[in-house]
């Protein structure tokens, strides 16, 4: 018993020396029976989603019916020209100097165990090292909505193919990063957990109906309605606080963000290529410290959590991607 | 104790709070997620009914390094190995020391146990993973973590009645009953 308590305590005191090895053999014994365990637990928290909204009358079907084929054929006839310009663009590339394209590929993966403890639960996925998961990896979910039993439009796949859109044009949305692998496994942090933090950007949304004013700072500071030529991105910093969303400090007043904002992945980080949506700005509050000057953002994370269960991460090919944070 | 259908039981158990588990979780907005430790039924169970002190701890010991293993997340960037092995070593220590002086065939007065068991359990964890992350956790965090684990004491302990029942219908393939083990326990 002593020696037992003595491994304990040794264990602790190692830290992570110890306890990547330790769980990464533990994740054998577990993961090739969780992946039936959570298929059951996601379907239940998707039904019981269901089940919470509200139901919609035949016109509104019929509505929405038609909506969607709209939608298709606009969706299919943008794949086209996104086709098109791509081979244009790679052909000027071709023509004006070798820039070597980053090449990025979606590896698929399934959520097959959560943590034993609620308290910053994390989640395995089941794809490690040997598919070419590494640590600081970013994971997306495709808000792809099909029925199974209908095939997907011919051109549809072909959008999610296409490696530089990625984020605009396959409804990517951001769920976290790779913080340990294992050679089959991974462990995932989601995005509203306490040890997340990723450099972001807030995209306003410009509503006609209620336009708003910001203050310009370049040249002369002067206040002036919000455009679509001067609403550029704020650069910002969000973290995850552990109670299921994200907090953004430290954005200026000025820049009069506000509730329905967007937050996206800020594009130019190294582990990802493009913006894909994190978060909607849920509730803009004065910095306590700072007011007037500063203010603080509670965002809602796009990807649903507790019905996580097909994930994509996004694994760069060769050694382009650079680090990411936090 | 009957160690091989014990190790079933713990796996059995294991693989349903890392799956099933997410089903029965709770989002509080002061404290965050909340969810039942569905282990600790079990080891209040074998700390009441088996025969040796000795047999409870290693049991214990047992199932708390496997939650060790199964957890990464905690205060600071992710937690350690270990605290949790300890922990349930001193709550089930603390059970076994007391359980002669209660009515250990009632399932209420288990359901309170399981409930203490937990408060321990927990706290303790907290207490040592948040020592062990200094520096990279804060009082705001290990506060909010201490409320998380006063709930999920308090949940384990609502659900706890099913799952004693339930471990009283297995009762004779996890122990080796004796018709006098009250006097036994010593």
């Amino acid at each position: 018993m002593a020696g037992m308590l003595a491994f304990s305590v040794l264990t602790s005191l190692m830290g992570p020396r110890a306890s990547g090895p330790l769980r990464e053999a533990a994740q054998y014994i577990l993961t090739p029976f969780g992946d039936a365990g959570m298929h059951v637990a996601v379907s239940f928290n998707s039904r019981l989603d269901e089940l919470g909204r509200r139901s919609i009358s035949q016109d509104e079907v019929t509505q929405l019916i038609e909506e969607n084929e709209r939608l298709q054929r606009k969706a299919s006839a943008l794949a086209v020209e996104i086709r098109r310009m791509l081979q244009q663009r790679k052909s000027e590339d071709h023509l004006y100097g070798p820039v070597p394209y980053a090449q990025w590929r979606l590896v698929p993966a399934r959520v097959v165990a959560v943590d034993a403890l609620p308290y910053q639960p994390a989640l395995t996925v089941n794809a490690g090292n040997n598919q070419g998961v590494g640590r600081g990896a970013l994971v997306t979910k495709r808000r792809l909505i099909t029925d199974r039993s209908k095939s997907l439009p011919e051109l549809l796949p072909a959008i999610a193919e296409l490696p530089v859109p990625l984020g605009e044009t396959s409804g990517a949305v951001l769920v976290g990063r790779i913080v340990g692998t294992g050679a089959h496994t991974a462990t995932l942090r989601l995005v509203i957990d306490n040890g997340f933090r990723i450099g972001a950007r807030i995209r306003r949304v410009i509503d006609p109906v209620s336009p708003r004013t910001i203050t310009l700072t370049t040249g002369e500071a002067k206040e002036t309605l919000l455009t679509d030529q001067n609403n550029a991105p704020i650069d910002v910093v969000a973290a995850g606080d552990g109670r299921g969303r994200l907090i953004v400090k430290d954005v200026y007043a000025y820049d009069n963000v506000r509730v329905g904002d967007v937050l996206v992945t800020s594009g130019g980080e190294g582990l990802l290529p493009a913006e894909i949506h994190i978060g909607t700005v849920d509730e803009v509050s004065d910095d306590p410290e700072r007011k007037g000057l500063f203010v603080h953002l509670v965002v809602s994370p796009a990807a649903d959590t507790m019905t996580l269960r097909d994930v994509y991460i996004v694994v760069p090919v060769g050694a382009l991607g650079s680090g990411g944070e936090g | 104790m009957r160690w091989v259908f014990f190790a079933i039981s713990v796996w059995f158990l294991i693989v349903a709070q890392t799956t099933f588990g997410s089903i029965l979780r709770l989002d509080s907005s002061a404290a965050g997620p909340i969810g039942p430790d569905l282990l600790a039924p079990l080891a209040v169970f074998v700390a009441l009914h088996a025969r040796r002190q000795t047999d409870v701890l290693i049991a214990v010991w047992a199932m708390g390094l496997a939650i060790d293993l199964l957890t990464l997340g905690g205060p600071g960037s992710s937690s350690v190995v270990g605290p949790m092995a300890l922990a349930y070593v001193l709550g089930a220590k603390l059970v076994f020391s007391v359980r002669d002086a209660i009515f250990r065939e009632r399932i209420l007065t288990k359901a309170l146990l399981t409930g203490c068991f937990c408060l321990v359990a927990h706290c303790l964890w907290v207490t040592l993973q948040s020592v062990m992350a200094f520096g990279h956790t804060s009082w705001g965090q290990y506060g909010r973590m201490i409320l998380q684990s006063v709930g999920i004491a308090s949940y384990t302990a609502v659900l706890a009645p099913g799952m004693i029942w339930i471990l009283h219908r297995g009762r004779n393939w996890l122990i080796q009953v004796r018709a006098s083990s009250h006097r036994d326990s010593r």
